[in-house]
Formats: C-alpha cells, structure tokens, sequence
C-alpha cells in the first residue's frame, strides 16, 4: 500500500486505517513494515521515558502492545507485541513513529489540525484532548476544505517563501459526542482502535490532490479557558509577534523528541521564518461542544480581517 | 535526603491542604503560597498531558490495562527528577498491582504520607466537589470497582482504581513496598502543628517550631477560602456545587447524610472505621 502523508509517499506493507491512499510511486520516502526488532547492542545518546535514541535510531516501546524503531528518516519498523492486530498498531506509527520521522528529516511539525478556507490554510493548534479535530469538523461544515487532523508538517523554505502546510494524510478523528452534535455518523467509520469512542469519518471535502501542499495563513492556538473563570463565549486574539514565538514552540509535535535529536536550533529559525508571514491567534474557549459554532465563526472572522 | 514522595488520599480528604502545608513549610516565605501556583517541586503521575509529553504516546489510543502498564516508566522519570531534590507526587489511587505482580505506580517513592478522614464526611465533601448526589457518591465509596480519570474526551487523567473506601485505605496500609505515615485529617485539624510536624519529620524535613507554626497560620482555612473567594481555584471542577475549600468541617455528614446513607457506610467500612478511631 502507498500514502502520502506530510508531503512523503510513504510505502507499507500493513493496512494503515484513516490514511490516504495514493498510486504506487517508485522510490517512497518512507518504508512502514512488520517485523522483528532486534536489541540495540550500541549504547544509547538518551533514553526517554519508554523510549531511546541510538544514533540515527529512535525505539519506542508501549508495553504489550508495541515496539516502533525508526531509522533515519526513512524507515519504520513495528513489531507487535502479544495479541495485537495491525489494526490497533497503525495509529502509533501514524503519531509518535512518524513524529520521529519529520524530526529526523529536520521538518517543522505541529501538533494541529488544519482546514483550507478559499485556498488558505488554518492551522489550529493544541494539546491532545484540545479539541482540534472537533473544531476543524465544525469549520467543514462551515464550508471549509479539508487537510490534516493532527500533524501540521510546514515547510518555509519555498522559492516564495511562503509557508505551506503539507496534510498529514488522515481522515478526522472524532469522539462519538462530537460526531452526533454535528451530524456526521453518515460518514463514521472505524474506531481508531476497538475499545475506543473515537472514529474515523472521512471528510466530504479533502483537499483535491493529496501530495499537494496548501499556503499557510494564520496560525490558531486553542487554549481551554481556566477552571477559575467562569464558563462562556470563546474570545480570540491576535498575538504579538514576542508571545506568538514563544508560545508556538510549545506546539510542536512531540518537543522533547525534536530537543533530544538536537532539532531545536533549527525549528527556532523554521519558527521565526513562519511568523515573518503569518498571523498567530489565541482562542479560548471553554471545554464541551456548546460553543463551538461560536469558534468556528470566530476563527472565519480573524481569518477574514487578517486579509 | 531526596527523592519522591507520595502524598496520598481518597478524594477530598485533606490531600490538597497538606500541599499547601508542605509547599509554604519548604518555601519558607512571608507571605503565604498562591494556591494556584505553590512552589514545591510536583510531578503528576497521572495528567493525561504530562503522561504523553513524556512517554511521546497519545494516552486516548491506550486501554485501561495499557496505560496502568506505562505508569512504571513515569515513575521512573520522577526518579530522574528527583535525582536531587523532594518531588512530591499527590496520589488519590488505591495501591495495585499489574497483572505480572508488580505495582501499577512502579518503583516505590522515598517515603509516603497516606491521609485519611471520615468516610462519612468524605461523602459530603465529594458531593459537593463533584455535583452528584450524596446517595450516588455513596454507592461509589461502597463500590469495589470505583475509578477516577478515564479514557473519554473531558478526562484529563488517566483512568486510576479507587476501590471501595476500606480497600483503598488497607491497600495503603499494608503495602510493604514503601514506608508510610498515616495521619488522620481529623487529628490533622485538631493539632495542625503537632500531627503536620510529624509528617515533616517522617519526611526528614528539617524544621524549627517557628516555621511549622508559620506554614500552619499560612494555611489556614480561612486564607485558603480568602485565596479562592479573590481568583478562584485551578482544581476546583466545573461541576462543582461549593467552592473547593468549603468548610472542611468534622462532622458535617450528622446535619448532611440520612441516617440510611450513614449507616450503608458504617456497615460497609465500620472494621477500618473502627480501627481509626472513627466509630
């Protein structure tokens, strides 16, 4: 099977669910098999929590279900540990396996959501469990196309320098509560993994060619308002420039892994490269599904006035 | 002496106020602790946020079982950090054991402090805290199979066991694995100085009487509730019905409970009752 999937075509031998399938190309970027994963004997640059970086090597264990080992960039090894199906493995390599890819190859990645509004992409960015998906969900219904659920892989090194957002290849990613409160079970698919309540649902509206990549035009933060104001309206507003370059380091996908592999002075230049063109907003809004047209709107409305 | 310890509880037990004692003990400041942002080095074993940043894993993708099975890594990370200072870790889980044995938590902290109160008033308390009814927190402290945290949207923690109230207390008590102080929360509001003091020495925490009584006077219910009054409480939940430093009353469940959900509890929980003097 091949994918493509932030901007690299991307050949595996497993089914990876919620991936968006391309025509076989020669030479993949990248390799996803099964298979065994021998023991290190080399002596590791830095052992995380569950994980390790051997030279041009990441290993991830999640016990009793799997072991990832990524090589260089390139290639993606998972070996299933007791009873799993490639199934209930493919969402670990679809995250942390190739978050260890794009900061292998020294790309930019955010931990984010993106949607296309005329042609311009909006990145929102959050925590896991932020509502990104959701919120990407309600501004498709409000007539925005498609692009990624949950890696924003940017690239600011085009001829114009303007910043592109490659999607990651995934279809959204919805909690149940979500998928009833907008009317999407037409398009439910399978639960990323069996015991969750969270599904795929395709998109009625990807961007057209899938290894293309989309002009970046603003950058949205979502924060959850604190317990100790009380619940409302979102609000939204645009960061200076100081704020928004501080903050968006913290939206990077899987920071420490790009601090451990020595990725960070770069992504401080990638960063700064991405705010000289795009305007960074912060939308707070309170946790649960009463005010999310209320968001979506909201970002429309600074995506418009941002021109 | 340094390393993790374990500040451990079943909910709305007093967990939060022996932090707050902790932190204005250690920080040694005039003024008393923002409880929104206490300066005591703190790790959480069981923020949903913290688990992924550092084992690199969405948590939501994880099973139950598969997420008591990373617990031991983060552990170990506490470890790390604490390689030379205290870390305090609060806990409100039971002490449980993975399939192959082993403690769900991992390598045993330094030292444990288990805080328990009446189980009675920990009802009332826990309505409150969480808006459900008296009767239906009730049947969760009777219930052995009673969590907190989970694996659903609005669950910023991981999903954790509770037990049933006599069981959480026992699991605590009789564990080997970690030295443990146990103090009543009741005896803690008698002779705040007297019973935290103890705790602090337990801990090997240096301390003169002059600062003990300061950490007590600066947290004091009365400034904890003031704190909360002007800028609110991070911990508090949403659904909360009363602020989350309410009264903190001994003895409220006679005006709060039935005498039905008074005597469910006695009659579930009266030998560990009895035991710690609360029947």
């Amino acid at each position: 099977m091949y994918y493509s999937i932030c901007g690299l075509s991307v050949a595996a031998t497993l089914n990876l669910p919620g991936g968006l399938a391309v025509p076989p190309v020669p030479d993949p970027d990248v390799s996803v098999s099964i298979g065994e994963i021998p023991d290190d004997p080399n002596t590791p640059d830095y052992v995380g929590t569950a994980w390790r970086l051997v030279g041009r090597r990441f290993y991830l264990e999640v016990p009793g279900v799997v072991r990832l080992m990524v090589h260089d960039g390139r290639e993606i090894v998972a070996q299933p540990l007791s009873a799993v199906t490639e199934t209930d493995i493919a969402p670990f390599i679809l995250s942390t396996g190739f978050a260890a890819i794009l900061h292998q190859r020294r790309l930019l990645a955010l931990h984010a959501a993106t949607v296309a509004w005329k042609g311009q992409a909006i990145t929102l960015c959050g925590p896991t469990g932020a509502g990104k998906s959701t919120l990407s969900a309600a501004l498709c219904q409000a007539g925005a196309d498609f692009v990624g659920d949950d890696i924003a892989a940017i690239r600011t090194d085009g001829p114009d320098g303007t910043p592109v957002v490659w999607p990651d290849g995934r279809q959204h990613r919805l909690w149940a509560d979500a998928i009833e409160h907008l009317t999407l079970a037409e398009r439910q698919g399978a639960p990323i993994r069996s015991h969750m309540r969270k599904f795929h649902v395709a998109p009625s509206s990807p961007v057209e060619r899938a290894g293309d990549a989309c002009p970046l035009a603003a950058v949205i933060l979502l924060r959850t308002r604190e317990n100790t104001l009380p619940p409302g309206p979102p609000g939204i507003e645009r960061l200076a420039l100081a704020d928004a370059a501080s903050l968006l380091r913290r939206e990077v996908y899987r920071p420490s892994l790009a601090r451990c592999m020595g990725h960070d002075p770069l992504l401080f230049l990638q960063i700064a490269a991405l705010l000289d063109r795009v305007p960074v907003f912060r939308l707070e809004r309170t946790r649960g599904l009463e005010h999310l047209d209320a968001s979506a709107t909201l970002v429309l409305d600074a995506m418009t006035r941002a021109g | 002496m340094s390393g993790p310890v374990w500040l451990v509880s079943y909910p709305k037990s007093g967990n939060t106020w022996l932090r707050l004692l902790l932190a204005n003990l250690l920080c040694r400041r005039s003024d008393p602790q923002d409880i929104n942002d206490i300066g005591l080095a703190t790790l959480s074993l069981v923020t949903r946020q913290v688990a992924e940043e550092l084992t690199l894993v969405d948590t939501f993708l994880l099973t139950r079982d598969e997420c008591d099975r990373i617990r031991p890594a983060l552990m170990e990370e506490a470890w790390r950090e604490a390689a030379d200072l205290d870390v305090f870790i609060k806990l409100h889980e039971a002490y449980c054991h993975l399939a192959n044995g082993s403690p769900v938590l991992g390598r045993p902290a330094r030292a444990a402090v288990y805080i328990l109160r009446d189980p009675r008033d920990v009802a009332v308390s826990l309505a409150f805290h969480t808006g459900l009814p008296i009767g239906r927190v009730v049947e969760q402290m009777l219930s052995g199979s009673t969590r907190m945290g989970g694996n659903k949207p609005h669950h910023e923690q991981l999903s954790q066991p509770l037990l049933d109230w006599s069981s959480h207390v026992r699991s605590w008590t009789a564990q080997r694995d970690v030295p443990v102080h146990v103090l009543r929360y009741e005896d803690l509001r008698a002779d705040t100085a007297g019973f935290f003091g103890r705790a602090a020495t337990f801990l090997g925490l240096e301390a003169t009487p002059d600062e003990l009584a300061r950490a007590v006077r600066q947290s004091d219910f009365s400034e904890l509730q003031r704190q909360e009054t002007e800028k609110g409480f991070r911990e508090r939940r949403l659904e909360s019905t009363a602020p989350f430093f309410r009264a903190g009353r001994v003895g409220s469940w006679r005006d709060a409970l039935t005498p039905d959900q008074a005597s469910a509890i006695e009659a579930a929980h009266g030998a560990v009752m009895a035991e710690f003097g609360y029947l």
